[in-house]
């Protein structure tokens, strides 16, 4: 079994039908794009792969464990999730808010250990920020901070790591940073959502195009991303 | 001479018809002009429908407050509220006196002043002052002689305690109003007078006017010679009898508890003699 | 913060709640020293004023503690016992309790329930709708203050066996007997328990439902477990000293402001900061108006309603 396998995954919130009977699977050290136009339902899939909702209609395999059949403190170290939007906790430093990505391994009353604490130091250093790591997060830029929560994603140690929308937000230097940064990660399976089709073209190996919950294209970027595609999902010349 | 005769007996026989008018100023200030004897009164306070019982009028009062209960017969006259007064009520009862009492009902005398009623307030604030406010209230009714009898009563006992009194012998005493929290009665209250005219010195005052709080601390630090506890039943000397705080007073040792009803010793009416009685009694047993 | 600095707050905090129990001791309607051995001053000491010290400690701890995870589950800095309606709620449970005569136990689970009760409904008026304003939330527990305080002060009306208004809707702590300590106690450390065992669920609360559960959290649970610690410690409080307020809202706000957000800190420092706040409030209490007694309440008030105005004034211009 792949890394990551959804079978006939389908979700509505409330009345409203967002996933439709999706199927596909991903193997180990991909890194995946996911593009489509807006309320496509990319971050609900992604969410639905996090196990950040609930999933009644269908099955997401992670490492081939069914992710609504285990406790949340297993998922937790199997899928990492690096929000859009999220704003900085004031009174954090960086160090405290990658340390949080260890919550999954931390045991009740006891203090982190030496792997918790290499695991945090390795994020930090990966993700460029030792020079930073005792600042408070509130004095950051938004491209720091996007990078604060991916180390703080790495620190999990999860061997899938999702994005949503990680350059939304970033002035054009910091997304070719930040995404680089995720390319780098070659021992971990990625998914990322993208607003920005060239984007997707210039990392991912591999592209998911989802329109009005299903998948309409899946595959090299080059090859799927053709001219027709791209017009009828989204309606624009590409 | 026979002129002279039949003159009197005119006279002799039209006295009960012979109204005398009366202009009185009421304690607030307020002149209050009667032609006759009121007929139709209205008490809107406890205290107020006792002194008027008291003064044989009962037959007259046509209407009190809800809490009105002393004498009982009172408790049987039609109400007419007690904080909040039914004025429509009381317009359509057509009184001719309506006693009211000044400090407790500020609010209520300015709100039936506006149908022109004929209110009538006193405002007594020590025993001195309710003997006059007696007298007053004697004098509007036409009870004269029986409120003059009321106040010898009450300035003849004052003048036996005061004249016995041991001026060496000042026992402190403390006036338990309510026990959770404790509440005494302290400087300007009837208590408080009570207490002084009794020769013994009222604790509460140390703690201001009218009726403070006092903390269990301080009780146990004034340790007073008697403790009074205003209640109606023996569980309410049980409150502090039994309280383990208190147990080293030596009131409480020594048993100096009396119990009171509250009534007698916080309403300015002629009850107030039997309680200055039956304190003077309690303070005077000599120390076991 | 770093260790070295945490050490010495803590240390800090020890000292000033001695020196507070200290205080305490030796005010009140008179001077005393502590080592005098006169009868009088031994009853006044240890009878009178140290279980009420005692009593006053724990409970300021308890609130302290109610507040600060209050404000990490429900997501609003201006959450409080007292402010959510909580207070009023388990003050409600616990008179219905003494109107029974109900042993103390009973009394406390009674208050714990309606204090729980409180917290609910305050949750589910608040989010029904899917709003989850903080406006909604304050709202939410004015209503229920203010229903369960009418509800309250229509029993005292009817029943003699209630302690009056007094004491019931302005605290105070003139009533401690060992009794009331033991129960305190007991939940005090339960409180804490659970309260410092979910730390870091507390701080994963602070970024959001979501990043909380992608970080592995039990999130449903865990807020489960806070709500019952806070209902807990806040209904108990109430039930043997009548509603205390503010003290939740203001002792971990300052707490925050020293040693930062992260719960593995502010709930420790804050049930320790609430122990000295509530300890000094006392005597306050007991030594502004000699011989008389101000409710602690009014005193926690005093400085708890400008301090949530300010508050309220500096949410409103940030967002």
């Amino acid at each position: 079994m792949s890394l990551l396998e959804i079978r006939e995954l389908s979700f509505a919130y409330k009345k409203d039908p967002v996933l439709k009977n999706i199927s596909f699977s991903v193997e180990e050290g991909q890194f995946i794009g996911l593009l489509g136009p807006n309320g496509g339902g990319k971050t609900t899939l992604l969410r639905a792969i996090g196990a950040l909702v609930p999933v009644k209609a269908g099955r997401v395999f992670i490492a081939k464990k069914d992710v609504s059949a285990i406790k949340r403190s297993e998922t937790a170290r199997l899928v990492s999730y690096v929000p859009q939007l999220s704003a900085p906790v004031p009174g954090f430093t960086v160090n405290e808010t990658v340390l949080m990505g260890r919550t999954p391994y931390l045991k009740g009353f006891f203090q982190p250990s030496k792997r918790d604490l290499l695991a945090v130091e390795q994020a930090i250093e990966r993700t460029g920020l030792t020079p930073v790591k005792e600042w408070e997060v509130s004095s950051l830029s938004g491209g720091q901070y996007q990078r604060v929560l991916i180390a703080r994603a790495l620190a999990q140690e999860t061997p899938l790591l999702l994005l949503d929308e990680p350059t939304a937000h970033l002035d054009i230097r910091f997304q070719s940073e930040v995404l680089a940064l995720v390319k780098s990660l070659k021992e971990k399976t990625v998914m990322a959502s993208f607003h920005d089709i060239s984007l997707a073209k210039k990392y991912c190996g591999r592209v998911l195009l989802l329109d009005r919950g299903s998948v309409v294209a899946d595959g090299e970027p080059l090859k799927t991303l053709s001219g027709q595609t791209i017009r009828s999902v989204f309606s624009v010349e590409p | 001479m026979k002129k002279a005769f039949l003159f009197l007996l005119i006279l002799l026989l039209s006295a009960p018809c012979l109204s005398i008018p009366v202009s009185v100023k009421d304690e607030d200030g307020t002149e209050f002009f009667s032609i006759s004897a009121p007929k139709r009164i209205i008490s809107t306070m406890p205290s107020n429908t006792e002194i008027l019982y008291a003064l044989g009028l009962g037959k007259r009062v046509i209407a009190v407050s809800d809490r009105c209960d002393f004498p009982p017969d009172a408790a049987r006259k039609k109400k007419i509220g007690s904080v909040s007064l039914n004025a429509e009520e009381i317009i359509a009862l057509n009184p001719d006196l309506i006693v009211m009492l000044g400090s407790a009902q500020r609010a209520q005398i300015e709100m039936l002043r506006k149908y022109k009623l004929p209110i009538f307030v006193i405002d007594p604030r020590s025993l001195e002052e309710l003997a006059s406010s007696i007298l007053l209230l004697g004098k509007i009714t036409r009870a004269e002689n029986a409120s003059r009898k009321i106040v010898w009563d009450l300035n003849n006992k004052i003048g036996l305690i005061e004249k016995a009194r041991d001026p060496e012998r000042r026992p402190s005493v403390f006036v338990e109003l309510w026990h959770e929290p404790v509440i005494t009665a302290g400087k300007g209250t009837f208590i408080s007078d009570i207490i002084s005219v009794c020769g013994g010195v009222n604790i509460g005052d140390k703690a201001g006017e009218g009726y403070p709080s006092f903390s269990i601390e301080s009780l146990v630090v004034e340790d007073p010679d008697y403790i009074i506890v205003a209640g109606s039943s023996s569980s309410d000397i049980k409150k502090i009898s039994s309280d383990r705080r208190l147990a080293k007073l030596s009131a409480v040792r020594h048993n100096r508890i009396l119990l009171i009803d509250a009534d007698i010793i916080t309403r300015p009416t002629p009850r107030l003699a039997s309680a200055l009685g039956l304190i003077n009694t309690f303070i005077s047993r000599g120390h076991e | 913060m770093n260790n070295r600095k945490q050490t010495f707050l803590f240390i800090t905090l020890l000292v000033l709640l001695c020196g507070s129990v200290f205080l305490s001791l030796v005010l009140g309607t008179v001077f005393l020293n502590p080592f005098d051995g006169s009868p009088l001053a031994g009853t006044v000491l240890w009878q009178v004023r140290f279980p009420r010290i005692i009593l006053s400690g724990l409970v300021g701890a308890m609130l302290a503690v109610s507040g600060a995870v209050l404000q990490a589950v429900l997501k609003n800095d201006l959450a409080d016992p007292y402010i959510l309606g909580i207070s009023s709620g388990g003050a409600l449970g616990a008179a219905l309790a003494i109107v029974l005569s109900l042993p103390l136990a009973l009394i406390s689970s009674a208050a714990f329930l309606s204090a729980f009760a409180a917290v609910l409904t305050v949750a589910f008026i608040s989010g029904a709708g899917g709003r989850r304003d903080p406006s909604s939330l304050i709202l939410a527990g004015v209503a229920v203050s203010s229903f369960s305080g009418a509800v309250l002060a229509l029993m005292i009306g009817a029943s003699d066996k209630l302690r009056s208004v007094y004491f019931w809707i302005l605290g105070s702590f003139s009533f401690a007997g060992m009794e009331q300590i033991y129960v305190s106690a007991v939940c005090l450390f339960a409180g804490l328990f659970a309260a410092v065992r979910l730390s870091r669920q507390l701080n994963a609360f602070l970024f959001g439902e979501e990043e909380a559960k992608s970080l592995g959290v039990d999130t449903v649970s865990a807020r489960w477990g806070l709500l019952l610690a806070a209902s807990l410690m806040s209904g108990v409080s109430v039930a043997f000293c009548g509603v205390i307020g503010f003290v939740g809202l203001m002792v971990p706000h300052m707490v925050r402001t020293i040693s930062g957000p992260n719960h593995q800190t502010l709930i420790p420092y804050s049930a320790l900061g609430g122990a000295i706040f509530m300890v000094l409030a006392d005597t306050a209490s007991r030594c502004l108006f000699v011989p008389s007694e101000v409710p602690v309440g009014i005193i926690t008030a005093l400085g708890g309603a400008p301090f949530f105005i300010y508050l309220l004034v500096r949410s409103k211009r940030a967002s």
